[in-house]
């Protein structure tokens, strides 16, 4: 658990400094978490091209990776690949099939030491243990430019420290989803037995990837990302609150006991959401008025409907 | 007046700050900048005049004795939680559990608070100019909740002493809590609260209260 952060640029700008807002409002949650770090941007798109965002681990990430690029080659032509630290950052083009190059990726390690962090035409989810600092270091997330970001700072509880159980999750296997999620989610393992049956690949007993499991598992049966987050607050067990983002819009949701902060604060210009004003106020380096939601309340922000402002997001 | 810009210091230090500016006589003490930071102007045992000028995080003002502390902003969780005497004014919203199991003073929300607020309220009044959320007055125990706005679901669940009076609309009212009538003295309370807070509602008041209470007064226990 910990702390979660999202933001979203309503001024139609597609290279705000998203980078910039998430390292600074990551900080403010950093000393209370220190275990790992991330976020999921939401870039500009370029015409054709698929961003993969890769995790490789074991004794031979080099050799790993490689293989990772050859097989892509086979069905994709890979516009760049980057190695940084232990993630194999691909750009994609003239990919036929979408998804399947997930299977393609994960299928070069059959004990799990390939994964895929994200996958999409505008997602690049980031994170990684260790505090936002060094997320900066090796990743440069300041000079990374967009439309909408979530990110969390984690104090493990109840799963491994790893890059792999560190937040946010891609909503696997839909492209350009991605979730955040602070609390517990008890009825877990329950969901995620009924996720495995439905084909959902897990890779972590990080309760946070079931969340993200639903939304997409929701949205591929045609729900709309505000629809799949009311659903949700009838599925999921516990307290909780989480941020989730697609392409084009933001989410927060708050569980029906509210026994989660969760802030928000809207300008005509942006829309930002966090566990605490602190994150708010540092990552907009500016004094803002916020204000939280109510038990079992949805918000949703598109980046299509600016003018979806407080107004129509007022408390009760 | 004394001025702290908080601003590239941590919460320790702005509030080490403020303890010895009131150790030194102040009793005007304007904190600019706070960002959000935890647990601002704690514990304060002095009539001092405390002001945050921006929004403050969690537990601000809480166990306080005596201060009057003003956030021109909105204010986290727990705001004034425990307060003895004093007050504590939010100028913006508040977050969950606003006032918890405060004992005396004054907390005033000119905006919308959010879920439990007045939790566990032993004695002292709260003022809300907008709404308040899930479960605000939950196993009150003493003192009055004074809401311009509407409320949440299960409102005063679990109560057993105290009164809360509401001007909108009451989404849904918790276990053991009833609507009882206001007696004259208290028309007057709420009216005189609402305008020392220098706020206004659109509706008349009702009034909740446990139905052991209720009972008691019709059965003029």
């Amino acid at each position: 658990m910990y702390g979660l952060v999202g933001y979203l640029d309503r001024t139609g700008d597609d290279h705000a400094p998203i980078g910039r807002i998430a390292l600074q409002m990551l900080r403010a949650l950093a000393p209370y978490a220190p275990d790992s770090t991330g976020a999921a941007f939401f870039v500009p798109k370029i015409p054709g091209h698929v961003f993969v965002a890769v995790n490789i681990e074991g004794d031979d990430v080099r050799g790993l990776s490689g293989r990772v690029v050859r097989r892509v080659g086979r069905k994709a032509t890979v516009v760049s690949s980057r190695m940084v630290g232990n993630s194999l950052q691909l750009i994609l083009d003239q990919l036929d099939d979408l998804r399947g190059i997930v299977d393609v990726v994960e299928s070069v390690s059959d004990v799990g030491e390939v994964e895929c962090f994200s996958m999409g035409r505008s997602l690049s989810v980031i994170k990684d243990v260790g505090s936002i600092e060094h997320l900066e270091e090796e990743y440069a997330l300041s000079a990374i430019r967009g439309t909408h970001m979530i990110g969390h700072a984690r104090l493990a509880t109840e799963s491994r420290v790893d890059a792999s159980h560190a937040q946010p999750f891609w909503g696997r296997p839909r492209p350009d989803i991605a979730v955040a999620h602070t609390g517990q989610i008890t009825n877990y393992h329950k969901l995620r037995r009924r996720f495995e049956a439905q084909g959902q690949r897990f890779f972590t007993t990080n309760d946070a990837e079931a969340i993200g499991a639903f939304l997409a598992l929701e949205m591929e049966s045609g729900a709309s990302l505000e629809e799949a987050m009311r659903l949700s607050l009838d599925v999921l067990d516990g307290t909780f609150a989480y941020v989730a983002a697609t392409e084009n819009q933001l989410g927060a949701a708050k569980d029906l006991m509210g026994a989660r902060p969760l802030v928000i604060a809207e300008t005509d210009d942006f829309v930002v959401v966090s566990t605490e004003a602190a994150a708010v106020c540092e990552g907009l380096e500016q004094e803002l008025v916020t204000w939280e939601p109510d038990a079992k309340e949805v918000h949703v922000w598109s980046l299509e409907s600016p003018l979806h402002r407080r107004a129509a997001a007022e408390p009760r | 007046m004394f001025s702290i810009d908080a601003v590239k210091r941590s919460t320790r230090e702005v509030n080490r700050l403020i303890r010895q500016a009131v150790a030194q006589g102040e009793r005007d003490i304007h904190v600019y900048d706070p960002r959000g930071r935890h647990s601002l102007g704690v514990a304060l045992a002095e009539p001092v005049h405390l002001v945050f000028a921006g929004t403050v995080g969690f537990f601000c003002g809480a166990m306080g004795d005596g201060p009057t502390v003003e956030v021109h902003g909105s204010a986290g969780w727990s705001t004034g939680e425990g307060l003895q005497s004093g007050s504590v004014v939010v100028r913006g919203h508040a977050g969950n559990a606003a006032a918890a199991a405060m004992h005396g003073g004054t907390v005033c929300v000119h905006g919308n608070a959010a879920a439990r607020t007045g939790i566990g309220m032993v004695g002292g009044m709260v003022v809300v100019g907008g709404n308040v959320g899930y479960m605000s007055g939950f196993m009150m125990h003493h003192g009055d909740l004074v809401i311009c706005g509407n409320a949440g679901e299960r409102l005063g669940h679990g109560m057993n002493g105290g009164r809360i009076f509401v001007a909108g609309a009451v989404k849904q009212l918790g276990d053991g809590v009833v609507e009882c009538d206001l007696t004259p003295a208290e028309h007057t309370l709420v009216a005189d609260a609402v305008a020392a807070a220098g706020l206004s509602h659109g509706g008349s008041f009702r009034k909740f209260c446990p139905v052991d209470s209720a009972k008691m007064r019709r059965d003029g226990g």
